[in-house]
């Protein structure tokens, strides 16, 4: 007789019943699906604008205060998932004093915010009252992804202001032919969307988008949802990505509209001919130690969009650092607690002086 | 409605009946022998009672621990555990018995569900149990809805139809593999071009277009509708626009092609050759309704068309998906004579699928025409949103458009404050650099573009 077939289907069947029974247990448990622990209090705010301080029980080793500015695309809570895939847990607990700026939900009223609104506006009350609360000149800038470019502008308008730069998986040079979102930007109509959407371009179209890059990652994700769900950290991490992807905030029209055609359209900061609120944004300006932090794998924000950061700045203190993994893997994956906090830190305390 | 318990039931109750009616039959197998052996004869039957007697008080315990659903779940494993068990040991020993006296007894082959083999003994039963855990897998799919935001769950939805919709293929597919019939045309004719376009639907989440022709006569009958009820009021003037809906009728009908190019310059010189009719007109507010109706009529048609050329293309782009996958599997079949389950051959066509995807996404005319259907498609919402204004103009109502105004505003204002403050923080710098006292420097700082909260409000250092 078969008997070791009908065995070898034996177990086959038990371990699907496994992975259900666990899955259906899992998924019956969920009640709440909590992102973003880390306990913070919010320290400043102008409109839907906030600045978190985020607690930390000690002293930090690292007595620079860090800023960290992120994209106005998606919701910064990536970088603070779960408490074991948390980036900012990380860095406090690697001895930082970490400041998060929240951008909000922009709605019809911020349609005319610009881009002067948020770098000369947002971004330097915040590193003002940083300075001020901390009674120093100079604070530590981390920027990420859009954030990164706004920190790179801000840096080279307001040197004095800076002590380090770190930017984490952020485009500088747009003129790319790998992504393909810079590829799809390049051809957009971005007036006609920015009006069409009545100034205010909702996050799901955005999501679209980003979702057109890799379009059966979500079937591939779904499909593998047995075993995942089997696994209750696995399950959680799944349903608050989820919430994560979902919650994407709209654009302020006019911010989206000049950052399209001027960046993506135009590479005009990598050119030297951005200017903001009058001033020419050159990015020679900057001299304070650089970070450079690229994702190998990133098909959203591709290395060669990066990398060129380290040459368009004079810092003579400059360092750029691969990271494997893909844009969203850098705050989440398990290298990146394991890693890039750690990493981050050293760079910052060998130049805390 | 059906609950999760019900359809959990479904399922052990299938499997229990599928085992009865093998039983019974193997019963009736002994009982109509005519042969007097009846030592053997009692001994299968024995072996089916105590069988049969385990079955039941398996299935009793099962039954009773689902009644608590908590207990239900946990318990299911050790359960199958134990059911899996005794299936083996009855089979070994059936087999066994059936080997030693078949031909003593006469006994006639029952008439199972197949050929009687063990392993398809077994694995008839195991279907059964794969079916409750398809069913099993539903809920737990429903219950990862709730859980999910309600933006991303259409997402899942589509994935979940799509996969279910392909299994249905399933059958006709392995046969395909089997034989080595891997050629497009033969796909077709299982898997149709229809059938197709519907699971790249679902997965790129388009709105299928469909019958293009039929979707633009009806687009022109609503606003043709549209129209004569507001003539009722406003007396002809819509010649020049039937002259060239007709013209343009005519030119569809006779089926040239490329269709979507010749559409779509149709439709823009149509816009065109409307306006100086529309100059011309007298000003207020229902010209700007009619204008602005007849504008959307062609922004429609024009999404219609570049819609369903950009889909034609992806549709295009990925049609040897399946084709590819069979020839993978046909294979990796000739090589092992194994058959790949459902899941990994749909994971493997889903990954085909994208790979030729990503080449026509990655093409020039491509991102063109995404950009193109973009910009229509966001034009029309904004002629809606001003079409929608001007019908409820006479009303009490603030429009967006007013709140444009306020937003614009309210930013200009916000920018006033921030170079206020900018400036008194200048002038702040360089009265303490002239070494005189500071301006309200320990004050509480409450300001219109940004003020401390409460909870930390502490004085600066």
């Amino acid at each position: 007789m078969s008997n070791n077939q009908s065995t070898n289907l034996g177990d086959q069947i038990v371990e699907r019943v496994n992975t259900v029974s666990d899955a259906l247990r899992n998924i019956s448990g969920v009640k709440d699906v909590d992102i973003a622990t880390a306990p913070r209090k919010t320290v400043w705010e102008d409109g839907k604008v906030k600045l978190y301080h985020f607690e930390r029980e000690d002293k930090s080793r690292i007595s620079t205060p860090v800023l960290v500015s992120y994209a106005l695309v998606n919701r910064w809570e990536m970088m603070d998932l779960q408490p074991n895939r948390s980036l900012i847990r990380k860095l406090v607990s690697e001895g930082m004093d970490i400041y998060l700026i929240d951008w909000g939900y922009p709605t019809r009223i911020d349609r005319y915010k610009t881009l002067e609104d948020y770098i000369l506006g947002n971004i330097n009350d915040c590193v003002d009252f940083i300075r001020s609360e901390h009674n120093i000149d100079q604070v530590n800038l981390l920027g990420v992804c859009q954030g990164g470019t706004f920190s790179l502008i801000y840096s080279a308008l307001f040197p004095e202001k800076v002590k380090n730069l770190i930017t984490l998986v952020t485009p500088v040079d747009f003129d790319n032919k790998e992504g393909l979102l810079f590829k799809w930007a390049k051809d957009m109509d971005v007036d006609a969307i920015v009006d069409g959407f009545g100034g205010i371009v909702p996050g799901d179209f955005l999501n679209t988008g980003f979702d057109l890059l890799k379009p059966m990652n979500k079937t591939r994700k779904y499909l593998a949802l047995p075993e995942t769900m089997a696994d209750q950290g696995k399950l959680m991490n799944f349903l608050r990505m989820e919430h994560w992807v979902a919650d994407s905030p709209a654009q302020a029209g006019e911010t989206y509209r000049r950052f399209i055609k001027e960046m993506y359209q135009q590479n005009k900061l990598v050119k030297g001919e951005f200017e903001l609120g009058g001033r020419k944004v050159n990015l020679n300006n900057i001299k304070v130690p650089i970070l450079t932090i690229y994702a190998k794998e990133d098909h959203i924000v591709p290395p060669d969009t990066t990398k060129p950061i380290n040459e368009l700045v004079s810092s003579k203190d400059k360092e750029l650092m691969e990271f494997p993994g893909g844009h969203i893997g850098v705050f989440v994956g398990s290298r990146s607690q394991k890693v890039l906090a750690p990493a981050i830190a050293q760079w910052l305390a060998e130049r805390d002086k | 409605m059906k609950n999760q318990f019900d359809i959990f039931f479904e399922g052990q109750k299938k499997a229990m009946e599928f085992w009865n009616n093998l039983s019974s039959q193997m019963a009736e197998s002994v009982k109509t022998n005519g042969h007097d052996n009846k030592k053997e004869k009692e001994e299968a039957q024995d072996l089916f009672t105590e069988w049969f007697k385990k079955q039941q008080a398996f299935f009793e315990q099962a039954m009773q621990s689902g009644a608590n659903p908590q207990q239900a779940f946990e318990k299911a494993p050790e359960q199958v555990q134990q059911w899996m068990e005794m299936q083996n040991d009855f089979a070994k020993r059936w087999v066994d018995f059936y080997r030693e006296n078949a031909e003593k007894m006469g006994l006639k082959m029952p008439e199972f569900p197949g050929s009687y083999q063990p392993s398809t003994f077994f694995e008839e039963g195991v279907k059964n149990w794969k079916n409750w855990m398809e069913q099993g897998n539903q809920w737990a799919s429903q219950q990862v809805l709730d859980k999910m935001p309600f933006n991303m769950r259409p997402h899942y939805t589509n994935f979940m139809e799509t996969f279910d919709f392909m299994r249905r293929y399933w059958e006709p597919m392995q046969r395909l593999i089997q034989n080595g019939l891997f050629t497009k045309d033969m796909v077709d004719k299982y898997f149709t071009p229809d059938a197709y376009q519907k699971v790249v639907n679902q997965m790129m989440g388009f709105r299928p277009i469909g019958n293009v022709s039929e979707l633009i006569e009806n687009i022109n009958q609503w606003f043709e509708n549209y129209f004569s009820f507001a003539q009722q009021g406003a007396g002809e003037w819509g010649t020049v626009s039937d002259a060239w809906k007709e013209k343009m009728r005519e030119y569809m009908s006779k089926g040239n092609l490329p269709f979507f190019e010749m559409a779509s310059d149709f439709n823009n010189r149509l816009r065109d050759q409307m306006l100086p009719f529309y100059n011309i007109m007298a000003q207020g507010r229902q010209t700007e309704m009619a204008k602005l109706m007849r504008d959307l009529q062609f922004a429609y048609i024009a999404f219609v068309l570049k819609s369903a050329e950009l889909q034609s293309k992806v549709y295009e782009a990925g049609q040897f998906a399946l084709p590819d996958t069979l020839r993978d599997f046909y294979k990796q079949y000739k090589d092992k004579q194994e058959m790949v389950d459902y899941q990994e051959f749909f994971q493997h066509f889903v990954n085909k699928l994208e790979n030729s995807l990503l080449e026509t996404l990655h093409a020039d005319d491509y991102s063109k025409l995404q950009s193109e259907v973009a910009a229509i498609g966001t034009q029309i919402k904004s002629m809606t949103d001003k079409a929608t204004e001007l019908m409820g103009a006479d009303l009490p109502f603030l429009t967006k458009t007013d709140g444009d105004d306020f937003a614009k505003e309210v930013n200009a204002l916000r920018r006033k404050v921030r170079t206020l403050e900018q400036k008194i923080a200048d002038m702040e710098k360089a009265l303490l650099l002239a070494s005189k006292p500071a301006v309200a420097k320990e004050k509480e700082e409450t300001t219109a573009s940004g003020r401390r909260t409460a909870s930390t409000a502490s004085k600066k250092k």
